[in-house]
């Protein structure tokens, strides 16, 4: 029987206006805390995106702001990673939001027991900052899957290259899913379309739903792409 | 949870979320996955909101509840998109709040949010 409540991180960036889904995410935040305080919310980027969106996604961000209001009202825990662009002026003063580097965000993500991210699945450019590390693991490292649906974004390769040093992952790419890179730290296979096809290139071996299965149930942690 | 890879029978509950229209071949392989968890046993739970709802009544998540996944979803969402006025609503499917997929997030041992 569960008695310790779960870490959840429900992150978000700017994208998550741009394809219509930040208002309900921030209404689902809301509702998980009925069951579970520990729900935090992470907002990239500063936050800037999210919180200062323009036309035409004002009716959202309105909706938005009414569940974000709530959301800090329960006194669950804003975060925003900082840039050197500043926080969004006025909008959360006084609100006790904190902001933290994207190293103390990505190590945030790997502490956590779920993490529901909204973000952008556009390639982007990594930062040019040297992606940071998560502190090694002990005797026993954490294991952690990655699900990728489609290209992800620049975050799904800080997070995994810092997290590879000292973790063992697995990332499994959806049908029609690929990656930028091709020297991520991780084991990386191809989840087959329909019955397994058989060995790829050696690269990427193909697995089938059964397997996949048995991946998600096997490590400690799933992160959805 | 530290499942054992050696015991599949090992009771377990999984859990996951549609929060958005997935592509096609995306909600294929999320269903195929939960029809593969609900035939070996395991407990699965699926909760659709926002634009997930509109999967509602596709085949392949019929598919998926016949082989035992349960499927709920977000009442207020499908009432805001018209789907409560198709005579074939729910689907199958159960009625369904926030509060509910709290609890499921709470009870899985794994829990797949597809945003």
């Amino acid at each position: 029987m569960k008695t310790r409540q779960k870490k959840i991180v429900v992150l978000m960036d700017g994208s998550a206006f741009a394809n219509g889904k930040a208002a309900e995410a921030m209404r689902m935040a809301v509702g998980l805390t009925l069951r579970n305080p520990g729900v935090h919310l992470f907002l990239m980027d500063g936050g800037a995106r999210v919180l200062g969106a323009r036309e035409p996604y004002r009716e959202q961000q309105a909706l938005f702001m009414e569940h974000l209001n709530a959301f800090l009202d329960l006194g669950c825990p804003l975060v925003l990673e900082e840039t050197q662009g500043g926080r969004p002026k006025n909008l959360l003063e006084g609100s006790g939001m904190e902001s933290r580097s994207k190293k103390e965000v990505i190590r945030d993500i790997t502490d956590s027991d779920l993490v529901i991210l909204l973000q952008g699945a556009k390639p982007k450019q990594e930062d040019p900052e040297r992606t940071p590390e998560v502190s090694p693991a002990g005797e026993d490292p954490l294991s952690i899957l990655h699900i990728v649906r489609k290209t992800p974004g620049g975050l799904f390769y800080q997070v995994v290259r810092s997290q590879g040093r000292a973790l063992r992952l697995t990332v499994v790419l959806f049908p029609g899913a690929d990656l930028g890179v091709s020297d991520l730290p991780a084991r990386i296979l191809e989840l087959a379309a329909r019955k397994k096809q058989g060995r790829g290139s050696g690269l990427r071996p193909k697995i089938s739903y059964s397997e996949l299965l048995d991946l998600v149930l096997q490590h400690q942690k799933v992160f959805c792409w | 949870m530290h499942a054992n890879p050696q015991d599949r029978t090992e009771a377990a509950k999984l859990g996951i979320l549609v929060l958005s229209r997935q592509h096609r071949n995306d909600l294929k392989s999320i269903s195929l996955l939960a029809q593969v968890a609900a035939k070996r046993g395991i407990q699965v739970e699926m909760f659709l909101m926002g634009d997930g709802v509109l999967h509602l009544g596709d085949p392949c998540l019929e598919r998926a509840i016949r082989n035992g996944a349960k499927i709920s979803f977000c009442a207020l969402n499908a009432m805001q998109r018209g789907l409560d006025q198709d005579p074939r609503y729910p689907w199958g499917a159960h009625e369904s709040s926030q509060y509910e997929l709290a609890c499921i997030v709470e009870s899985s041992d794994r829990f797949l949010a597809f945003t």
